[in-house]
């Protein structure tokens, strides 16, 4: 999911930009749906906005991921679709940091009228690459 | 449209009460429009507050619960704001606390928001057929109804018509006001249906009136009958 911000948007830092060389690398990926910086008639856009079907796309897959692992009761067999923050709340704590971190992530890449703000999916990225760093066990 | 913060992913505090900033902010607005499920009375007890404020700051204003959409003087005047999809929703479906909404009588849905809705159609049915065999059903069923959503808004779009709260597209959905057939002339319009026809679990689900209703909007059996 954290190489899906450089693959599609192009934003990140080395670590995202590693993590979507490796993504691009083993599997074929049709060109990203981007939202082009749009001038036309009207006039240029105020500001830079992109469609974030594809991020939202890419955490469903991962969290369809979490789900397959059947390692949370809670979602074994799900009705409704769990949010990130939902899975972290139980992993974590309903109150933890990680918990509402998901979910200002999930806030971020909510968009409005389906599109982001280029700096709303920065702060999303730097969010995520903090979560991956929390959840990733350290060497001794 | 929501104005910028910055990038620092450790000074985030979204739960944080309303701040004299944001209240200043607030006091300060040219105008304040609430719209959305909220406005028309449609909403459940988890939704969010939808806002529109006519400013001329551009900080965030973070309030839990509230959906903050911040326009500039200069924006609100805008043909790309008086030509959106959310414009013209706003202008049908918004109650005024501050402010005499000036500019609604210019707002017209433009080519401009077809042209996008019909895009976004294309990135919704894309995205999920690309993505099919890797999603639990229960984002099939999530990607059916958003697309099912998105095709009723296009229909609107093109008819001019501004879009209700998503509350009142399902409702017209469970009514059967909707063809499932116009749903689908509608994806070939937008130059999506031999890609939604690729699944076709993805297409049923679509046009089944039971599937599409997810979960989440089983809450529209309750709405009042004037809204039928």
């Amino acid at each position: 999911m954290l190489g899906a911000f450089d693959m599609w948007y192009g934003i990140g830092p080395p670590a995202v930009k590693k993590a979507a060389s490796e993504i691009t690398d083993s599997h074929q990926v049709e060109a990203p749906d981007h939202a082009e910086e749009e001038d036309d008639e009207y006039g240029a856009e105020p500001e830079y906005y992109f469609d974030v079907t594809d991020i939202q796309g890419s955490l469903k897959e991962a969290i369809t991921s979490i789900i397959n692992e059947e390692l949370i009761d809670e979602f074994k067999d799900p009705e409704e679709a769990p949010t990130l923050s939902d899975i972290f709340a139980v992993l974590f704590g309903p109150g933890s940091e990680l918990a509402e971190q998901a979910e200002y992530f999930e806030e971020l890449i909510s968009g409005y009228e389906d599109r982001a703000h280029v700096d709303d999916l920065k702060e999303a990225c730097n969010i995520l690459v903090s979560i991956v760093d929390e959840i990733t066990p350290k060497r001794a | 449209m929501r104005s910028r913060g910055n990038n620092d992913a450790s000074s985030w505090d979204h739960k944080s009460p309303l701040s004299l900033l944001d209240f200043y902010d607030l006091a300060e607005a040219r105008e304040i429009i609430v719209f959305g499920s909220r406005a028309v009375g449609v909403h459940r007890s988890s939704s969010d507050l939808d806002i529109l404020v006519v400013s001329s700051c551009k900080r965030r204003i973070r309030i839990p619960g509230v959906d903050c959409v911040l326009l500039t003087s200069e924006e609100i005047d805008d043909p790309f704001w008086l030509g959106s999809e959310l414009a013209s929703h706003v202008v049908q479906f918004g109650n005024w606390i501050k402010g005499d909404g000036e500019w609604r009588n210019r707002v017209c849905i433009s080519d401009r928001a077809i042209a996008r809705k019909q895009h976004r159609v294309g990135c919704v049915v894309r995205n999920a057929t690309q993505r099919w065999p890797r999603l639990h059903p229960v984002f099939h069923m999530e990607y059916a109804t958003t697309t099912r959503r998105e095709l009723q808004r296009l229909d609107l779009l093109m008819n001019g018509s501004p879009i209700p709260p998503t509350a009142i597209l399902d409702s017209k959905w469970k009514d059967g006001q909707v063809s499932p057939v116009d749903l689908l002339e509608l994806a070939e319009v937008s130059g999506c249906l031999s890609t939604l026809k690729s699944v076709p679990e993805f297409k049923m689900l679509i046009t089944d009136p039971v599937s599409s209703l997810h979960p989440a909007s089983r809450f529209a059996a309750r709405l009042p009958l004037f809204l039928h």
